[in-house]
């Protein structure tokens, strides 16, 4: 009786001991490891702050408030511990890769599936979990791999496991999710990992790992899906918020519109992209580089329509003004007298890719509060095509490397190439995955990837020979173990 | 008086006694000992060494008085518990009295205390003769003097003499002043009382008058200064604002708020950096206050105690008769001190230039055409209001007494929105039902309202913060009369006009209703055995109401109202028994008490919230959009045993020892129960045989203790971690969101208490007299097992989407805290002037001596840096960063020096490349500076001269320092918002401030010694002057006691700090890491107040 009166339980929720035992919990179990996805330094905007902002695609030398100065010292190579979005990058995998870990330890103790698939579930957070880690091991390198419930004792004395060890790590979750999850899901559910998301990642993990003839492999096991590209003309439309889900979507973090504080973005699932909006004063981080000599319009072939889905060249080109139901030429200042200055003085283009083609969602106010909705594509299947073209050159497999190229540059209403040599033929792959996948985050990795860093200084930026980003000054406070080289 | 009731003593206890040939003075410490009789005499009018006989069986106080003091000098009055001892010359003086004719002059008046209270049997005499007499019950008097002219001589014991001149009024009113130091104090303590003289612990008790002399809406607030070892800091200066109260040190890295318990009733409290935890309480109505400050008195209170105890009980009805009091007064408050800012056209060239600096385009076309522009500081201040009314009615009989009291007080917040109110009810009674029974009860009803603005500690800010930031280029109004918006145009940023913040989007005062109730029943099973019982019970609610509006102003858009409305309630209940035995014979004396104690809490919220597209709702209907509801409940239990042993040897060797037995549901299945022990003693040296009767020292008493108490003030159940449901996933294009939940922390079924061990030694003495009184003392506290939230790897998934750092309860680490007290009070009167003066001071050594297996905890994260650090052998909190080395005044000193930033240029702040690695990185970074003062002061004068009295209230603090975060963002160039009003640094004019470049390439704004100042301060926090109306003039009118007094509270600070205000106190949730940072403070208000105080 003594003992009773002073045990309490906390009512407010299931805890460690009780949560995961039906099946509907299982799936929201699930559902949480997804959740990271949108956060800051992931797909919210991290993707393209990691992968565009440090590169040659991008020109950033203004930045204010908390986020401004952390862009810009991404943009500058002056790379911190302390920067909050290497911060973000570092919590928000290892939050996902410990939601997954919970899921897998505790899937075998759940009483009974009936209306969902334990395989399935657990092929979901096997993608995610290597996701997770491939951002890692590429803002990283040499990372922890925890695979486990850590108690706190142990969480503070990991020791950081090689580049190659993640890399293998990755691998191996992405093989078993390919054998575990469905090739597609219901209308209502397409979000989710499927069969082509493990199959297109791990075409790309592959090329990381020199493993040429797995990922051509990989990514032929995707063209079995049923994936096709999506035609010229809904091209733009991929990255708008006109087009998701599309014939070309393997894998893309679905952000939803929705009332509320855009902040809060572990709460609402929307990106934080509306730092781009032209009309938001404040913002105004990452344009398309135009800098000194450097004109990223330069890399462009005429008549390639990746150039206007991508870039948006004030006083050049036009958009489609739903306010007035007329294309108009932009910044259309007559509509809308606040565009940034710089804009309108034609000092810096504006990106295409995320904006949403509403121009009233460009401003502070509703756009503001809605935030930016259209998805963030993580694997598309012109990805997967560029993955097996770059696997298929390095192989010197080039007539098959060329017809795959040439699948993306007729798209982009380009003529094909053919008879290249083995280098030549790199280099336009190198060139045309660029486009391709311009600000969609593959920059950086892609120059590392292919010891092309040199690049980054030859378009003007300070680039000081990083290769890695330091692990978060905070962490090697709490564990000294992952500051040693 | 009209209202007097006839009334003797209102407590009786019988008396056995045997003693033989023993002195006066033994005897009456007999008595003392073996009841609650309490002797108080003048050494001069009393024979003390006179020897004497006395056998008492169950004998009444007055036979035994009567067989002491039979054929002396010496008579006796028994009031309630106190016996008082005069000299009793007169009766046979009046009788002497031959020549009647003489005498021409009848003089008649009254002599009573400050309060009005009359002074039965207090001494007149005609100076320079034997004529003299005594006042009655009602401390009525007449006598005939030699002629108009004469000269009267008024003492009472306990009392200052007091002369006073007849000048031909033939009624005298006198009032008489109390002489505290002749006076043994009778102490609060743990679950009972005890004589100053006879305790063995640290515990200061502080005179409520002192305390009542300041308006000032929560008692806590009048603490500053007051009380050696007591640390009190305004967290916000705000209406009603939280304070933080530190007894001997800082305590650990978590809330170090003292125990308080009232009325016996110890009040939960959460801690709260906008509002005080003693708000439900009325100063006014606060009897006395106790700080145990050591472990040694504080142990009784066992897993709770371990940043002591504050012991407040509200008043009860005494001294014999009904009285009438009321108290009335009215201040003015206005803006001590306010924000230095730039005007509109030095900001507009600031901004200019900055944008300039770093290749942009200036966004001002003419930045001289904007003037002064607008100070909006002086738009959201405001000269405020501050009443506050009183009336209680006491008094009491043989049978029992009673207190009633009404309080309302309204404080209207200098910055425009804020303000809080109270009003409060106390209703407290004792009744004796027979000789063995006694009952009574405390019950307090209060419903306040606070507007708190808060502080801006964190990044973003309130109104102040919105205020000092905003553009001043900006109007208030529009052409049109309207609240001027802002501009979607550069610079701007969408910031809403402050004063259309303040006017129109204040939220309404949540409405906060208290209820504590106690009843108990006493019981002598034998004389010397008591038992009692107590039902206690507190209820707290508070409804929130939250109304939003839809506007449109510039940048700034609502287009939904949200309607929100929270209920808060929480209610406590305790149940106590207690056995308390006294025993004595000659030479020893016992005084034992055991308890048992449980108690139960429990809280719950309910939350809901609705949004429409049109104003106008009051109600939440399901109708809403997005209509969300929330409910949590919490609940703690506490089970507690206790003992206490007094044991006193010949009132000369004293010794105390404390058990307490806790177990609480706040911790670890692992970890429920704690042992909780102390033991002191005590010297009265003075009682010695060779100690010299009649020299300079009165009283000398040495005293030493050594105890443990725990700390068990953390969450409810910390111990276990939830599943939470608010990591929500949508898979499907049309927006379908799915429940996501995951367990978000990790399990501690370890955590336990916080241990502080604790030794000290001290030395009380009386000099002059008793006119001067000394206490010094030594301290030691050693904190173990301390409640650390330990930083997290991320690895383990703990961490916050925004970032920060996850962390987890663990029993990590040491700290000490110690130091020297010495308080001093010196009384004396010169003529008619009486003067009092007071200063206490307590030095403050606090080392971190381990702290996990880290040994360093990082804190404070503001502004993308972490500004605080705390590491073993530092002080708690430093504060962290790089050591700025002055400003790069050219290129060749940027070149020669580190390599700092990119972009670092001339007019950048040079920082120390301490590892000499000739880059400036993180790991230059180190300690900036400490909150922990080295010492801490109070003093006041009190000064009464005729029928004036004046006095004087201060308190210093010495050799901390304050983290200046609000220069930090006021010159931060990467932000477009109005800065502190400074010229940046250019080749032609070097000063002493970073140059001005909107993107800041050397970081100028990070975490530096440069926005580190010295916090020492010195405040003179109040000075008042009253007028008593003299006793024949307030008659007249129908009053007892007038006093009307005028005082100015806060007139002056010396400090060298260049904020606004030095003394910032505590930030968030009063956790000790993020002290003395200074982000926005609410400034302090200089309060002009008149009041009077009235006694029927």
């Amino acid at each position: 009786c003594q003992e009773d009166f002073v045990e309490k339980v906390d009512k407010n929720g299931l805890n460690s001991d009780s949560f995961m035992r039906f099946e509907l919990q299982a799936r929201e179990a699930v559902t949480s490891v997804y959740d990271p996805l949108v956060h800051y330094g992931l797909y919210s905007w991290g993707f393209m702050i990691f992968g565009d902002a440090p590169t040659d695609n991008i020109e950033n030398d203004w930045g204010d408030g908390n986020w401004g100065p952390s862009i810009v010292n991404i943009h500058n190579f002056n790379w911190q511990g302390s920067n909050t979005f290497v911060v973000r990058r570092w919590n928000s995998c290892y939050k996902g890769i410990a939601r997954a870990n919970f899921v897998l330890e505790n899937l075998g103790k759940v009483e009974d599936f009936d209306e969902f698939s334990p395989e399935q579930f657990r092929g979901e957070v096997l993608f995610l979990r290597a996701l997770y880690y491939y951002n890692l091991v590429t803002a990283f390198g040499d990372v922890p791999i925890v695979t486990s419930i850590l108690s706190p004792a142990e969480s503070n004395n990991v020791s950081k496991s090689s580049e190659i060890e993640v890399w293998n790590q990755i691998e191996a979750d992405l093989v078993e999710a390919a054998s575990l999850l469905p090739s597609s899901y219901g209308t209502d559910e397409q979000g989710r990992a499927t069969r082509g998301a493990a199959y297109g990642m791990l075409s790309r993990v592959r090329l990381f790992t020199g493993d040429y003839a797995g990922a051509e492999s990989a990514a032929n096991s995707v063209d079995g899906l049923g994936y096709s590209l999506v035609s010229a003309e809904d091209y733009v439309k991929m990255f708008d918020g006109r087009l998701e889900f599309g014939s070309e979507s393997i894998f893309e973090v679905n952000l939803v519109t929705e009332f509320g504080n855009v902040w809060n973005a572990h709460n609402t699932e929307r990106s934080a992209l509306m730092h781009l909006f032209p009309r938001l004063t404040w913002g105004n981080y990452m344009h398309p580089r135009r800098k000194g000599s450097y004109d990223i319009l330069d890399i462009f072939e005429d008549g390639d329509i990746r150039r206007e889905a991508s870039i948006l060249v004030p006083y050049v080109d036009q958009l489609f003004s739903p306010t007035l139901g007329e294309m108009r030429t932009f910044p259309d200042v007559e509509t809308h007298g606040d565009f940034r200055p710089n804009i309108v003085n034609d000092e810096v283009y504006q990106m295409r890719k995320f904006i949403s083609n509403d121009d009233n969602l460009w401003g502070g106010g509703a756009g503001f509060r809605e935030g930016v909705a259209i998805n963030i594509p993580v694997v598309r299947y012109a990805e997967v095509i560029l993955n097996k073209a770059e696997a298929l050159v390095e192989q010197n497999k080039l007539p098959e490397a060329e017809a795959a190229l040439n699948l993306i540059r007729v798209r982009a209403e380009l003529p094909a190439v053919s008879g290249l040599s083995q280098s030549a033929l790199r280099q336009q792959i190198k060139d045309d995955r660029r486009i391709e996948l311009m600000f969609e985050g593959h920059r950086w990795t892609d120059l590392k990837r292919w010891g092309d860093l040199s690049k980054i200084s030859d378009a003007g930026l300070s680039y000081g020979g990083q290769e890695y980003y330091p692990i978060p000054s905070n962490e090697g406070n709490i564990n000294p173990n992952l500051m040693e080289n | 008086s009209i209202f007097s009731m006839l009334a003797k003593s209102g407590y009786s206890q019988s008396i056995t006694l045997d003693v033989k040939n023993e002195t006066v003075a033994k005897i009456i410490d007999k008595i003392e000992a073996t009841t609650e009789y309490r002797f108080v005499y003048n050494t001069r009018f009393v024979d003390l060494k006179r020897k004497t006989t006395l056998k008492a069986e169950r004998t009444s106080i007055e036979d035994v008085l009567h067989s002491l003091f039979n054929n002396t000098n010496t008579t006796y009055k028994v009031n309630d518990r106190q016996v008082i001892l005069k000299e009793g010359k007169k009766a046979s003086i009046i009788s002497e009295a031959p020549i009647i004719e003489i005498q021409k002059f009848e003089v008649k008046g009254t002599v009573t205390d400050a309060n009005g209270q009359p002074l039965p049997g207090a001494n007149i005499l005609e100076k320079g003769t034997s004529n003299g007499t005594q006042t009655d019950f009602d401390g009525n008097f007449s006598l005939s003097v030699e002629n108009e002219n004469a000269t009267l001589v008024v003492s009472y014991l306990g009392y200052t003499t007091s002369e006073v001149v007849v000048n031909g009024q033939s009624t005298l009113s006198v009032v008489l002043q109390e002489d505290a130091a002749s006076l043994d104090e009778v102490i609060l303590v743990g679950y009972g009382s005890q004589l100053k003289s006879e305790l063995t612990g640290a515990v200061s008790s502080v005179n409520t008058e002192e305390l009542t002399k300041a308006t000032s809406a929560t008692v806590d607030n009048a603490l500053v200064g007051k009380v050696a070892g007591v640390q009190v800091s305004t967290n916000s200066a705000g209406p009603g604002g939280g304070m933080s109260v530190r007894i001997r040190g800082v305590g650990g890295v978590n809330n170090s708020e003292p125990l308080y318990v009232v009325d016996g009733i110890p009040i939960s409290v959460g801690p709260n950096e906008n509002s005080s935890p003693l708000s439900s309480i009325n100063p006014k109505d606060i009897e006395s206050i106790s700080v145990l400050k050591d472990a040694a008195s504080a142990a009784i209170y066992g897993a709770r105690a371990a940043n002591g105890v504050v012991l407040i009980n509200t008043k009860r009805g005494k001294g014999g008769r009904s009285t009438i009091n009321i108290n009335a007064s009215q201040g003015f408050q206005s803006l001590a001190n306010s924000y230095d800012l730039m005007d509109a056209s030095t900001y507009a060239q600031f901004i200019n230039d900055a944008a300039v600096n770093a290749g942009n385009t200036a966004p001002f076309t003419n930045p001289s055409s904007f003037g002064k522009g607008t100070e909006w500081m002086e738009v959201v201040t405001q000269t405020a209001s501050v009443s506050d009314l009183n009336a209680s009615f006491s008094g009491s009989n043989d049978n029992g007494n009673y207190f009633l009291s009404l309080g309302y007080f309204d404080q209207e917040g200098i910055v425009i929105g804020s303000s809080f109110k109270r009003l409060s009810l106390v209703a407290n009674g004792d009744l004796r039902l027979s000789d063995k029974f006694r009952v009574g009860s405390s019950i307090s009803v209060s419903r306040s309202k606070q507007i708190a603005t808060g502080n801006p500690r964190a990044q973003n800010g309130n109104t102040i913060f919105d205020a000092a930031q905003h553009y001043p280029t900006l109007p208030v109004y529009d052409g049109n009369g309207d609240y001027a918006p802002t501009p979607n145009e550069a610079p701007y940023k969408a910031r809403v006009n402050p004063l259309f913040d303040v006017e129109q989007l204040t939220p309404q005062a949540p409405e906060v209703r208290n209820l504590r109730g106690t009843v108990y029943l006493e019981y002598d099973i034998l004389p010397s055995l008591t038992f009692k019982t107590s039902g206690s019970y507190t209820y707290g609610n508070t409804l929130r109401t939250e109304v939003g509006r839809i506007y449109e102003l510039g940048l700034a858009i609502s287009d939904m109202q949200t309607l929100l409305k929270e209920q808060r309630t929480g209610s406590t209940w305790l149940i106590e028994n207690t056995l308390n035995y006294k025993w004595n014979n000659e030479d020893h004396n016992f005084d034992a008490i055991v308890g048992q104690s449980a108690q139960e809490s429990e809280f719950e919220n309910l939350r809901a919230s609705g949004s429409y597209s049109l104003e106008g709702n009051e109600l939440i209907t399901t109708d809403a959009q997005f209509l969300d509801l929330a409910n949590r409940f919490d609940d703690n239990s506490l089970m507690s045993y206790f003992g206490r042993l007094n044991y006193g040897y010949k009132g000369k060797y004293l010794i105390t020892a404390n058990l307490r037995f806790d177990a609480s549901s706040r911790f670890g299945a692992n970890n429920k129960w704690g042992t909780f022990p102390s033991v002191s003693a005590g010297w009265n040296i003075h009682k010695e045989d060779f100690f010299p009767e009649e020299g300079v020292v009165n009283s000398l008493k040495l005293r030493g203790g050594w105890g443990q108490v725990g700390n068990d003030n953390i969450g409810n159940y910390e111990f276990s971690t939830n599943a939470l449901s608010n990591f929500p996933y949508s898979f499907s294009p049309n927006g379908t969101r799915f429940v996501g939940t995951a367990i978000d922390g990790v399990p501690n079924p370890d955590l336990k208490w916080e241990t502080v061990t604790q030794y000290g030694v001290g030395i009380d003495a009386e000099l002059f007299s008793n006119r001067l009184t000394l206490t010094a003392e030594y301290y030691n506290k050693k904190q173990t097992d301390m409640l650390v939230n330990v930083p997290q790897s991320a690895v383990t998934g703990l961490s916050g989407s925004n970032g920060a750092q996850g962390v987890l309860r663990q029993n990590i680490g040491e700290l000490t805290n110690s130091g020297l007290e010495f308080s001093a009070s010196y009384r004396n009167q010169i003529g008619d002037l009486t003067y009092s003066v007071g200063a206490n001071i307590t030095t403050i050594n606090n080392k971190v001596t381990e702290l996990g297996p880290n040994g360093e905890l990082f804190s404070f994260f503001f502004s993308n840096f972490t500004r605080v650090r705390t590491y073993e052998g530092g002080e708690l909190g430093e504060f962290y960063g790089w050591e700025e080395d002055g400003i790069f005044q050219n290129q060749g000193e940027v070149d020669a020096h580190a390599t700092q930033n990119a972009g670092t240029a001339p007019g950048d702040i040079r920082f120390k490349d301490l590892n000499n690695d000739g880059v400036i990185d993180d790991a230059d970074r180190t300690s900036i500076g400490s909150p922990v003062p080295d010492f801490t002061y109070g003093f006041n004068i009190n000064l009464e001269y005729k029928d004036f009295d004046f006095s004087v209230q201060a308190n210093g603090v010495q050799g901390n320092d304050v983290y200046n975060l609000t220069k930090s963002t006021m010159l931060d160039n990467t932000s477009p918002e109005n800065k502190g009003n400074f010229v940046p640094w250019t080749a032609s004019n070097p000063t002493n401030y970073p140059r001005a470049i909107q993107t800041d390439p050397n970081e100028n704004r990070r975490s530096s010694s440069y926005y580190v100042e010295d916090g020492s301060y010195m405040r003179i926090r109040l000075i008042q002057l009253g007028y008593t109306l003299p006793s024949n003039v307030s008659e007249k009118v129908g009053v007892s006691n007038l006093r009307l007094y005028t005082s100015v509270q806060n007139p002056f600070t010396f400090t060298s700090y260049s904020g606004v205000d030095p003394e910032v106190g505590v930030a968030g949730n009063n956790n000790n890491l993020s002290s003395g940072l200074d982000h926005f403070v609410y400034p302090i208000a200089r309060i002009f107040t008149f009041g009077v105080n009235i006694s029927l």
